[in-house]
Formats: C-alpha cells, structure tokens, sequence
C-alpha cells in the first residue's frame, strides 16, 4: 500500500531535497522501515535506538498525533498522509 | 548552501510581515511569543507571510515556547496548497538579548531560520535571525533584510 509521506526541511538532505515522498507499509512502523530502505539514515532522525519515537519528532497520520492513537503500530489505509513535524521549541534561559 | 568566510547569508522580510511578529512579541510580553514563517527560495531565502502560534509550555510561558505540532502542520498543509514552504520560526524573549540560548539551540532544526525578537519593558525590541544547517554546527546569525511595500 503507497503512502504519501511529508519530509520537513531537516530531513531533506536525506531524501535528496524531496519534501514528498512514497513509501509502502500496512501501519507506521512499516513506513518507517521502507523508508529507511529507500533513503538510509532516516529512521535514526526518527526513531531512538529502541525504536521509540524521538522526542525531537511528532508524527501525524492525517490531522492525527500517533501518539494519540496506536502509536508506530497504527493501521494505516489507502491514501492516508503521513507528516513527519518536527518539535519546535526554545526559550530565552 | 554555501557559507562564505565570514559573510552572512540573508533570509528577505516584507516590511508587514516584520511588524506584525514585533507586535506579537510585544502584545505577548511578559512572555514569550511564537510563530511560524512561510516563504520560499526563489533568488534568496524569502518570507512571505507568517502565523501566530500557540506556545503550550503553559507552566513557563515566560521563559519557554513550544509550539503546537496540530498548528505546524496545519501551517505547513495550508503553505503547501500556496506553493509555500515553512522556511522557519519566530519567537520572543522577554527582558533578554536577541540571541539564541542553550536551550534555543538544544531544540533547534537545522536548516530553519529562527527569528528572535527582544522585548525590553514591554515595548523597546530589537530583531535578529539565526540558522544552522548541521546539527554539529552553533546558530549563525543571517542578515535580516526588510521589504519595504512598494
């Protein structure tokens, strides 16, 4: 199943300046693994060592945080959308 | 892009656009305030247009932003179908410098240009952009340069 994946402009250079991608997989996890077959080096920009999400990286399936839904495991249909936004956050101190 | 020894690169601003994230920083003061910047690369690094967003850090809105990831990609979505890219982020420090903190550069993304507006007393500011394109490398300062309307 081809998924349309948004890349954020720090990951570009790993997808050679696409900011959209395809990928195939049945639910995040899988996405992220073909990914990473297409274009090494971005499931670390992603993914911790123990394969959780970065704090650094929020991933929306559609309008949705998958946080909030069944995190890397969740199921994804034909045409969904998925965007990697990145954390953006800072602070005088 | 390409870094020449010692020259800045230069991200372009129309002036509307510059004095609106100034009076977001000021109507914000104490705390700070963020955005997001939209443009594109067409001849330079250009800003078009900028949002308001929403810092969550509720706890320490003084001293600390994050921004809401259900509006960043919103934004980016609504910048898309614009032909328009998210080229950075603004926010404010209140009583502080214009210039990027430890914590400024923990959370920062390279290739994004963060403006930083210093607020001081609520009213006097002044404005600086910074960017980094390797996550070895610190912020270096770009020159800001403001469209005035024709």
């Amino acid at each position: 199943m081809a998924i349309k994946v948004r890349i954020p402009t720090p990951l570009r250079k790993i997808t050679n300046g696409s900011d959209e991608v395809a990928a195939e997989g049945c639910n995040i996890s899988e996405v992220i693994e073909n990914l990473e077959t297409n274009y090494p080096g971005l499931k670390e920009r992603i993914c911790e060592a123990d394969g959780k999400l970065r704090r650094f990286v929020n991933i929306y399936l559609n309008d949705e945080d998958i946080r909030f839904k069944k995190n890397l495991e969740t199921e994804l249909k034909e045409n969904d959308e998925i965007s990697i936004i990145p954390a953006i956050a800072g602070g005088k101190f | 892009m390409f870094f020449g020894f010692g020259s800045k690169s230069t991200i372009t601003i129309p002036r509307g656009v510059y004095e609106e994230i100034i009076n977001h920083a000021r109507e914000s003061y104490p705390n700070e305030c963020c955005g997001v910047i939209v443009g594109g690369s067409i001849k330079g690094r250009k800003i078009f247009d900028s949002q308001r967003a929403t810092n969550t850090n509720t706890e320490r809105a003084n001293d600390r932003y994050i921004i809401d990831p259900k509006e960043l990609n919103l934004i980016d979505k609504i910048a898309r179908t614009q032909g328009m890219d998210i080229m950075g982020f603004y926010h404010s420090h209140p009583d502080h410098p214009d210039k990027p903190s430890a914590t400024d550069r923990e959370w920062g993304q390279p290739g994004y240009s963060y403006i930083i507006i210093s607020v001081k007393g609520g009213t006097e500011v002044s404005v600086r952009s910074w960017i980094f394109n390797d996550d070895n490398e610190e912020f270096k300062e770009e020159k800001l340069e403001i469209v005035e309307p024709k």
